[in-house]
């Protein structure tokens, strides 16, 4: 038996006591997603994939549902939340590559497929975001429905532009601080300073993991090759021994053929456990440090725009001190002005809240994430060890046996 | 005959006919070619001079490796991976110590006792030790030991079994850079090594000889095996190199070496070589042996025949100049009569074309070793590559772990996220020790698997000797025949001119011709018996080879697999339970692998 799949590690956190054990709790959701059949022609070819949930959400309205979705879909699912939850780690979706697609090869649908999976999953075990109207409208929407959804949104992000993204966001904030180096503001909005270290933390953390996931690749890619050594070696033993016509060699050296074979299936097994067990969940961590990362431009900005409010306001409120002390200035320009704090003082107190909010949540967010991960990682290297050592073990025995084979055939071959 | 003729005087002290002697073991050898490997020893097997040589089987390989698996030190694989297989027996670790390898023995035999143990409750097998003798009885090898074996418990040298395998043991050492003036006077930088002899045979027995030799000599020392045991296989010696030996690399001496002494102990662990005078004045002979005078001898001899590339067919095993010029008369008279012979399509008997047969079978056999040694080469260089990727995971996640050590430093252990950094911190690390300590197992795995394959590659350079080795024969047949065709023709010669004679022609010219033709005849048939006693020798010699090839291969071959699946094994359960230590340091308590019953008892015995 294999050692559990990574996403069925998934564990339900709930709790800010980060002392509290990490159990798995009766979840929630279950969603399967299966099935993955390939639709239309050529150039305008896809998957389609049924969506399976059982539930006990007190919003939806049936405890199983099923429907049909496409990787289309699952990028809307994605897209809305981040738009509609900043602040928030929204799981990362798998990778839109366009070539791959469209060879769509049956590792690759599986793949993908396998990672669908666990998306869909992490954001039904989000604690926000397991109750988002978006993941309900995902999982039951019935075809019409869903139709008249994605059309809308196609026209949406059309007509709109993009969500910035993080390097955008970055400039705009290089931008801003660029602006009040120059304007020399001393009051400066500032970050606090573990969320800086945490920040800074987290933008390199994304390289390691992603070499790491490169060097899982090579390894597995090692076992495949070594399987496929063994195999070669074994062939050109047999051969050698058939020279012997009915002797004792061919049979020791078909006893060869045989078990070496035997460890090197094993050894191809390993290589794809491996991608499955090890490499995968390693992309995936790095994938999720984008999404942490696309938060904590979110915080930027929403820190940038409070930092913006506050200059805006201390400037107008200048303005209106210096009308103030300036004889014989028209009054409904001094009136003017005074309303000009007042909305920027609304606006002011819009952005702190604003960010603030972004803040909390981020803050939550983060120590979630960092205790999820530090779990999940913890699991994943326990279970490629162990899978491993059960491999290894298989081998081992393997090569046992051939001893055992090969003593019998002297003892038994006079 | 000279007096180094190691044949003796033909005929001396024999009352058997040669013939009937080679009749008798015919009949036994050839069994060789109906697959049973049982193969019945004479009695008594006799040589053709009624001397009791024991046709037995050195207990080592065919070329004396004493499967000497040098399995100490961890040298590159690039050495495998560049020379094929090189003679990894002596794997550059200059193992001075004669090599017992004890350690190794007692490490494998652990290994498979380890294996065994925990497959069956059956007492523990140890596998044969290699230096030892084993009973070479018709079912060849035993890997299983005969109750408590004789030869566990001491220290593994000459186990109380006297005589056969361990008689003679060499070592090469200490290449040594001389310089010197060769013959025109110009200045030269040659090799020198210290070869070092103990043994107990009879006729060279010695408890400790150095002595310094350099290429040249071993060049020689090959030349004259080639010459004086024509049709026995002779180990091959390495190729002279001209320009590597300038560049003094080290690799290059070490390879050397090892070729060396594999080749000195292929002649030492052979059973009719080893008797040879020329080996024992080479192991023995202090000084320079260009200056010894029964060396100078045994030169002159091959020095005659190595001037023509189908030289020295004449020359009896004993060799002498005399009859050089014969020799040169001969050569072309024997390519000329070679054509005329495969035209002819003569009939061969029985045993030629057996012979024949068997010389395909070899170059078969070379063929399919070539390709296992290539596989064998691919799959240690995949061994030890995954041992390198192994490194880089290590090192990569040690990488990610000071990084997450970083975070914890600057926020806090008693943080929450420095707690979780922690957590992942020690995790990354214990993954990363793991990795590094599989990579060595890994790397490890990669020479001893090559190292227990060894026997591949000799087998491999040993079977053009064998085929050279029958076509000795085929060429003393050769010889036969061109010097019957010659010698018919010689007759009707001589029976023409002992008939009417030509008009004009006195009777003194005619009396003349006729003495001269007749001296013509008597020296030709002379040669043709010389010939024909040659053929039997090495036809002999040949089918004695061939069984004693077939035997070693099947008892190094069944001795290598054992090896091979016992260093894997040894190998895989080392990995298998480092990663199992590693998954319950992860769990923080002790865990049992899904599927697997019993944690530790992944060999289970199959009931």
């Amino acid at each position: 038996m294999d050692p559990p799949p990574y996403e069925s590690v998934l564990q339900d956190h709930g709790s800010n006591n980060f002392f509290s054990p990490v159990t798995a709790v009766s979840k929630e959701f279950e969603i399967e997603v299966a099935d993955p059949v390939k639709q239309g022609e050529s150039v305008a070819a896809y998957v389609s994939y049924k969506v399976r949930t059982k539930t006990t959400h007190v919003k939806y309205h049936a405890p199983f549902n099923e429907v049909t979705r496409r990787f289309r879909d699952f990028a809307w699912l994605h897209d809305k939340l981040v738009e509609k939850n900043k602040g928030h780690i929204v799981p990362p979706l798998p990778e839109k590559s366009a070539v791959q697609k469209y060879q769509m090869a049956t590792d690759f649908i599986e793949q993908r497929r396998r990672a669908l999976q666990v998306f869909v999953n992490r954001v039904a075990s989000h604690p926000v975001l397991k109750d988002s109207s978006e993941l309900e409208t995902f999982l039951q929407a019935n075809e019409e429905h869903w139709m008249l959804e994605i059309a809308k949104w196609q026209a949406e992000t059309s007509a709109q532009h993009r969500p910035v993204s993080a390097a955008a966001q970055w400039f705009k904030n290089l931008q801003h601080s660029a602006q009040s180096l120059v304007s020399g503001r001393a009051d400066e909005m500032q970050e606090d300073a573990e969320y800086i270290k945490i920040r800074d933390y987290i933008n390199s953390l994304e390289g390691h993991l992603t070499e790491a996931h490169r060097q899982a690749g090579r390894l597995l890619r090692k076992e495949a090759d070594l399987g496929a050594a063994l195999t070669e070696f074994a062939s050109a033993a047999e051969l050698l021994g058939k020279q012997d016509n009915e002797g004792p060699m061919r049979v020791a050296f078909g006893c060869l053929y045989t078990r070496a074979n035997e460890v090197a299936a094993l050894s191809r097994m390993r290589s794809e456990a491996i991608a499955v067990e090890f490499a995968a969940p390693l992309k995936e961590f790095a994938r999720t440090i984008k999404s942490v990362q696309v938060a904590m431009a979110d915080r930027a900005s929403a820190l940038s725009a409070y930092s913006q409010a506050k200059s805006d306001l201390d400037s107008k409120k200048v303005r209106l001190a210096k009308f103030r002390g300036t004889p014989g200035l028209k009054e409904d320009k001094i009136a003017e002005t005074e309303r000009d704090v007042n909305e920027a003082d609304q606006r002011l107190r819009n952005a702190k809240l604003g960010y603030e909010t972004i803040r909390d949540t981020m803050r939550e967010e983060l120590n979630r994430f960092q205790k999820e991960r530090a779990a999940e990682m913890s699991a994943v290297l326990r279970d490629f060890a162990l899978a491993q050592a059960h491999s290894t073990a298989e081998q081992a025995k393997g090569w046992g046996e051939l001893l055992r084979d090969l003593q019998q055939a002297a003892v038994g071959g006079s | 005959m000279s007096a180094a003729d190691p044949l003796g005087p033909l005929g001396g002290g024999n009352t058997k006919d040669p013939l009937d002697e080679l009749d008798g073991l015919v009949g036994q050898s050839l069994n060789l070619f109906d697959g049973q490997s049982a193969v019945k020893f004479p009695e008594q097997p006799v040589d053709v001079f009624g001397t009791t040589a024991r046709a037995t089987v050195g207990n080592d390989n065919v070329i004396g490796q004493s499967m000497d698996l040098d399995l100490l030190g961890t040298p590159s694989i690039q050495q495998v991976a560049s020379g094929g297989l090189a003679r990894s027996n002596t794997y550059g670790q200059e193992a001075e110590i004669p090599l017992q390898n004890d350690e190794v023995q007692v490490g494998l035999a652990h290994a498979v006792e380890e294996v065994q143990a925990a497959s069956s409750s059956s007492p523990q097998n140890e596998p044969r030790r290699i230096e030892s003798r084993s009973e070479l009885g018709p079912s060849g090898y035993h890997l299983v030991a005969d109750g408590p074996s004789t030869s566990t418990g001491e220290g593994g040298a000459n186990t109380g079994h006297v005589a056969d395998a361990a008689l003679i043991r060499v070592w090469i050492r200490e290449p040594e850079r001389m310089d010197g003036t060769n013959k025109l006077g110009m200045r030269t930088t040659y090799f020198t090594y210290l070869v070092r002899t103990e043994s107990q045979l009879p006729g060279l027995h010695t408890d400790g000889s150095e002595v310094r030799r350099r290429f040249s000599e071993f060049d020689a020392l090959h030349k004259i095996m080639k010459l004086q045991y024509r049709g026995y296989i002779i180990p091959p010696l390495p190729e002279k190199s001209f320009i590597e030996a300038k560049i003094a690399h080290e690799d290059f001496l070490r390879l050397r070496r090892a070729d060396l002494q594999a080749f000195l102990r292929g002649i030492a662990s052979h059973p009719a070589l080893r008797e040879s005078e020329a080996l024992k004045l080479f192991l023995l002979q202090p000084g320079e042996l260009q200056y010894n005078p029964a060396w100078i001898v045994l030169l002159h001899s091959i020095g005659g025949s190595t001037e023509s590339t189908e030289g020295g067919l004449l020359t009896s095993p004993g060799g002498s100049s005399a009859t050089s010029k014969a020799v040169a008369g001969l050569n072309s008279l024997v390519s000329w009569v070679r054509h005329s012979v495969t035209s002819s399509r003569r009939e061969l008997d029985e045993d030629e074309q057996q012979l024949r047969h068997a010389k395909d079978l070899m170059r078969d056999l070379e063929r399919l070793l070539q390709l296992c040694c290539e596989s064998a080469r691919v799959m240690c260089t995949h061994m030890d590559s995954l041992g390198s990727d192994l490194y880089e995971l290590g090192r990569n996640m040690g990488m990610l772990s000071k990084w997450e050590e970083t975070l914890r430093a600057h926020v806090g252990s008693y943080t929450e996220a420095g707690f979780s950094a922690s957590k992942r911190a020690a995790d990354c690390k214990q993954l990363s020790f793991a990795s590094a300590r599989q990579h060595n197992l890994w790397k490890s795995a990669s020479v001893k698997t090559a190292a227990s394959l060894v026997a591949l590659h000799d087998y491999y350079i040993i079977m053009p000797e064998a085929v050279a080795a029958l076509e000795e024969r085929e060429r003393c047949l050769d010889q036969i025949h061109a010097l019957e065709a010659e010698l018919t023709a010689k007759h009707t010669d001589l029976n023409k001119s002992t008939g009417a004679g030509k008009a004009g022609s006195s009777a003194t010219s005619r009396d003349r011709r006729a003495y001269t033709l007749t001296n013509t005849v008597d020296r030709l048939e002379e040669q043709l018996k010389v010939c024909r006693d040659n053929y039997v020798l090495i036809k002999r010699r040949n089918l004695e080879e061939l069984r004693r090839l077939h035997l070693t291969r099947e008892k190094d071959f069944h001795e290598m697999m054992g090896h091979f699946s016992a260093v894997l094994a040894q190998l895989l359960q080392a990995s298998a339970d480092m990663w199992r230590t590693t998954a319950r340091q992860f769990a923080g308590e002790a865990v049992t692998p899904p599927g697997d019953s019993a944690g530790v008892g992944a060999l289970q015995a199959d009931d």
